[in-house]
């Protein structure tokens, strides 16, 4: 990927400076160095794969960058754009999961059942559908959510981002959550009808 | 239940607010909300906090991780070989552009599921116009097995078609280099099969590779009539029926129908219409039946070349007159007349010389006989010559008719009938002697002998007469039918040849020569003939002699300088045209 870098610190920037198409050119170089980490992963991990996304972001994220490196206005900036990647990741991912399985249902394993958060990449969807909302209402929140769930944040770190109380985050966190979940199972009995 | 971001702050409030209080009073406080409506959603957000669980407790990456892994894309790694990007997707696996890290190069990977046989078929192909297989790894994880190959950096012929125009040119030489690999793996027993634009892929420079031989096989692993798959637009009739399980054999001859039809496809998107010589190499290669197709693709390349060559040779002749292009389209016509019409003009010297010299030498019985000797000669002589004319022009018969009727003649009976045309002038020499020269003897030897003593200097003009007729007509005769012969048509017997310019230097230098030397005659027979006519002419001639006396130099140096100016046009033309044909010289500036 050497000779990518700096292609890819180019799309970094203009994201920066405000272009949201930067973003979508992004991804398909993103995937590549993922791959790659993600085995590197894996093979380490292979025991109890616990992995450590924030970890791996951090690392992709240096790895891409070029050796003269991005000035990045602030840490924040740096990790809402990694999470917002790897929401888009995943979203894409799912989609092409589901129209993989033409016409097959999938195997409903409700959120509150599972202990990795695994679940059917319709609910994926529907959760991004949701986050969508919510940021609509409090894009704040919507932004915890972000942080949380794709970059792996924990409550400080991502107090310590917002620069707000762990305490805001914390309470925006449990409202978020409340909310998606409710989201979510009327998503799940609808489509159950 | 959409809610504004005012009243979701609203709920926020209320919902943490609850959250401090005990179960007792939490009751009391959502029944004093006074909007229905953020009651209903406090509530449900408490319904849904409670029965959350787990919800969210760990981050969503795990899914995507190991799909990541799972499946191969860009940065996927195995072995020696790193996938970049995709470049494409093919029939049984997706291609990618890939690195191979040892040797630090460029390569095509092609992924397929860890069945059939397409590496091994590959991996013995090494030709200039062969996708290179340089080597397969097999993943056992993924059940896949990674086919590593030349890259071309370029695009498939489909893509290409779509985006430019090729020249004539072009398509028959992409089309020669393909049957020459083709003939490469025909030789080592193994066929395509699949043979599209698809498959063919052009690097920059426009050079074809051939590629895909996913559904080919050997001839040692199989019984052709149980190959399947294969795209149908492209497919011979052949490998259709064997298809339908019809039991037809399918040989290697399918591979040169696919490719005929892949560069008729090309031809027909050109704004030039493809000429007859070239829709005839097509039409062949198309026939139903394979017998009837070339029997190799090496036989098909050297028809391709041939086109190519004909294509350049043809751009380098002169540009036919009107009386060329008429003669383009009625050679036979342009045949006989150029035989014939010679001795018309010898007749007209013939006549008038004898009215001139020897009729009024005659007894009045004796120009009677005279007449009818005249008559009968030449009711003898001039079906004779032209039913010799027709035989000898019988065997370039089909070569002008209509293409659906054309045959197709190889190159073995093309060589002959040129050699054959070559020869045309000669026989003319042979009619026109023949159809002359017994003239000097026959008719005062009957003349003497049925009516009567002749004088002797009767004899003596008989002979003039009829050998000043004699080389008129020859000189004509033979010149018009070397000018048709050479200009119009030789240059059309090379269809599907091969070599055509060095083939046409060996059959062509002393035909040439020989033309040369004779062109100038067609200046210098008449006028000689005009010398000889004073030098015979009588002493004291009547005014009715003297005037046919007067014509006849007339015409004859009329002749003499039309010839004169004919022979130097002529000669330009036949030059320009056998080089262009031999290559001796570089095309004319325009």
């Amino acid at each position: 990927m050497e000779f990518e870098a700096s292609e890819i610190t180019q799309l970094l920037q203009s994201y920066n400076t405000g272009d949201p198409q930067a973003l979508e050119q992004l991804l398909p170089l993103i995937y590549g160095e993922l791959r790659q980490l993600a085995a590197a992963y894996m093979r380490r991990e292979a025991s109890d794969h616990t992995l450590q996304p924030t970890a791996l972001v951090h690392e992709a994220y240096f790895r891409l960058v070029d050796q003269k490196g991005v000035q990045w206005q602030n840490r924040s900036h740096f990790f809402g754009i990694a999470a917002q990647l790897m929401r888009r990741i995943l979203i894409d991912h799912a989609r092409k999961k589901i129209a993989q399985k033409r016409g097959g249902k999938d195997i409903r394993v409700p959120f509150d059942e599972s202990k990795h958060g695994a679940s059917t990449f319709s609910d994926i969807l529907a959760l991004d559908e949701a986050l969508k909302r919510l940021k609509e209402l409090e894009p704040r929140q919507a932004q915890v959510v972000e942080l949380r769930c794709f970059a792996g944040l924990s409550i400080e770190e991502t107090a310590e981002l917002l620069q707000t109380s762990p305490a805001t985050v914390k309470r925006d966190w449990t409202i978020a959550r409340a909310w998606l979940h409710s989201e979510l199972q009327d998503a799940i009995n609808e489509s159950d009808a | 239940m959409s809610l504004t971001p005012e009243q979701w702050a609203e709920v926020n409030a209320h919902f943490h607010r609850v959250l401090e209080l005990d179960d007792a009073d939490r009751a009391a406080y959502l029944a004093a909300i006074d909007v229905p409506v953020l009651q209903a959603q406090v509530e449900r957000l408490l319904r849904s906090h409670h029965s959350a669980g787990d919800f969210l407790s760990a981050p969503l990456w795990q899914e995507v991780l190991s799909d990541l892994v799972s499946t191969a894309g860009p940065g996927s790694q195995l072995g020696d070989f790193t996938l970049i990007r995709s470049i494409g997707a093919g029939a049984c696996g997706a291609v990618y552009l890939g690195k191979q890290h040892s040797l630090d190069r460029l390569v095509a990977i092609k992924i397929v599921a860890n069945v059939g046989e397409e590496a091994r078929t590959m991996a013995h192909l090494e030709h200039p116009h062969i996708v290179k297989v340089h080597t397969q790894v097999i993943d056992p994880v993924r059940e896949q097995r990674w086919i590593c190959m030349q890259y071309v950096e370029g695009s498939s012929l489909d893509k290409c078609i779509a985006r430019n125009r090729f020249t004539t040119t072009q398509i028959l030489s992409l089309g020669a280099r393909l049957a020459d690999a083709l003939e490469y793996a025909h030789q080592r027993g193994i066929f395509h099969m699949d043979v599209k634009p698809g498959n063919i892929l052009l690097d920059q420079d426009g050079t074809p590779y051939l590629s895909d031989f996913n559904i080919s096989f050997n001839t040692s692993s199989g019984n052709p009539t149980r190959v399947l798959g294969g795209t149908f637009k492209y497919m011979s009739p052949e490998h259709l029926s064997a298809f339908r399980n019809e039991g037809t054999a399918v040989d290697h001859r399918a591979d040169l129908y696919s490719l005929a039809l892949v560069l008729k496809e090309m031809l027909l998107a050109n704004s030039v219409p493809p000429s007859v010589e070239i829709r005839s190499v097509l039409d062949r290669a198309l026939a139903r039946d394979p017998e009837e197709r070339f029997s190799s693709a090496a036989d098909m390349s050297r028809a391709l070349e041939g086109l190519i060559e004909l294509h350049e040779i043809e751009s380098l002749m002169p540009p036919p007159s009107a009386m060329v292009q008429f003669a383009n389209t009625h050679p036979l016509f342009a045949l006989l007349f150029a035989a014939l019409f010679p001795q018309l003009l010898g007749s007209i010297v013939n006549i008038s010389y004898n009215s001139i010299r020897i009729v009024s030498a005659l007894t009045p019985a004796q120009q009677a006989l005279f007449d009818q000797l005249v008559v009968s000669y030449n009711a003898i002589v001039y079906p004779v010559a032209i039913a010799i004319l027709v035989v000898i022009a019988r065997p370039l018969r089909g070569i002008w008719s209509q293409p659906r009727t054309r045959v197709f003649l190889g190159p073995e009976r093309l060589a002959l009938l040129r050699a054959h045309v070559l020869q045309l002038p000669r026989w003319l020499i042979l009619i026109t002697s023949f159809g002359w020269l017994p003239g000097a003897l026959y008719f005062p030897a009957c003349l003497a002998w049925i009516a009567g003593p002749l004088p002797t200097d009767v004899f003596l003009h008989f002979a003039v007469s009829f050998a000043l007729s004699w080389l008129i007509a020859l000189t004509y005769s033979y010149l018009g039918t070397k000018f048709v012969a050479l200009r119009v048509l030789y240059p059309k017997l090379w269809t599907g040849t091969g070599k055509i310019r060095e083939t046409a230097a060996k059959e062509l230098p002393t035909h040439w020569w020989r033309a040369q030397t004779f062109f100038f005659l067609a200046g210098l027979v008449p006028l000689s003939a005009a010398g000889l006519v004073l030098i015979f002419a009588p002493g004291a001639p009547s005014a009715a002699i003297f005037q046919s006396l007067r014509h006849l130099l007339l015409f004859l140096l009329a002749l003499g300088l039309i010839g004169l100016v004919l022979s130097v046009r002529a000669t330009a033309v036949l030059a320009q045209t056998l080089h262009a044909l031999t290559g001796h010289h570089r095309a004319p500036s325009k």
